[in-house]
């Protein structure tokens, strides 16, 4: 389990849930990602690095479009990394996350079928090695996102 | 999010999009590719080539355009996938459904050898 003596980088940025804040959350992500280089850790590939980072907007745009309906408000990100182990941690004020009735596996035999949302926390889930969310009591949405890095062939 | 067409040979319509298909652009960009079906074009490759990021709701809006374009009794059809828009597809597995083709002159093929998928 990742403890705070075992973190090696954390990046903190505020954002509004708009258009240009999402700007600002990519290039803390990408001055975060420059930062995991310079440590002595397992690098993740190009394609770890997307999942991470479809994971985390898919997350965000669940924050932007339910808990505060588009109509705005500001996102909380930290970005952690420990040894073998990478985390968003995305907090906001807004509405409570209410679980879907269903989920959106696609039905694949039928194209006409198909619905056309909710496939953002399946591919959250898919992407990640765990995705938890909780409400404090004093109203804050928090989600954590985890990712494992590689570390078989570190000693 | 930009959106351009070009129409090529066999009546099958290019759409080009470019810039970021998500959350704030993917109303848009379902909205005018099912314009263009309204307006005739039934056989649609949609270039991703020039996409800078795509998300659950640009994918939504390609399902979306994918269902008119049958509805009309046309086709769509994904190609130039970038390496984000494959990671997307694969976590979905709408790759089975939305088969992106690697370049624009393969899905073209398709559609002229009159294959449905």
């Amino acid at each position: 389990m990742a403890t705070n003596k075992d973190l090696l980088v954390e990046e903190r940025v505020c954002f509004p849930a708009v258009a240009h804040g999402l700007d600002t959350m990519y290039a803390r992500l990408e001055h975060f990602w420059q930062a995991l280089e310079r440590v002595p850790v397992a690098q993740p590939d190009m394609t770890w690095r997307m999942q991470f980072a479809t994971a985390l907007s898919e997350i965000i745009a669940n924050i932007v479009s339910h808990a505060y309906c588009r109509q705005g408000g500001d996102i909380d990100l930290r970005l952690r990394l420990y040894h073998c182990l990478v985390e968003a941690r995305l907090s906001d004020t807004g509405v409570a996350y209410v679980p879907a009735q269903h989920s959106a596996e696609p039905a694949l035999a039928d194209p006409l079928a198909l619905p056309e949302g909710g496939y953002g926390l399946l591919i959250a889930r898919r992407a990640l090695d765990d995705l938890s969310y909780r409400r404090t009591p004093t109203g804050i949405n928090s989600w954590r996102l985890r990712k494992k890095l590689d570390c078989s062939s570190q000693d | 999010m930009e959106l351009r067409y070009e129409m090529r040979s066999g009546a099958t319509t290019i759409v080009r999009v470019s810039g970021r298909l998500d959350l704030l652009s993917a109303a848009d960009a379902k909205r005018q590719i099912t314009g263009l079906i309204t307006e005739g074009h039934r056989r649609l490759i949609v270039s991703l080539a020039e996409i800078t990021f795509i998300d659950s709701s640009g994918l939504g809006a390609l399902i979306g355009s994918l269902k008119a374009a049958r509805l009309a009794g046309g086709d769509l059809r994904i190609a130039q996938p970038t390496e984000q828009a494959k990671v997307i597809l694969e976590l979905t597995m709408l790759n089975r459904v939305l088969r992106p083709y690697t370049t624009i002159e393969e899905a073209l093929v398709g559609y002229e050898q009159g294959s449905s998928r």
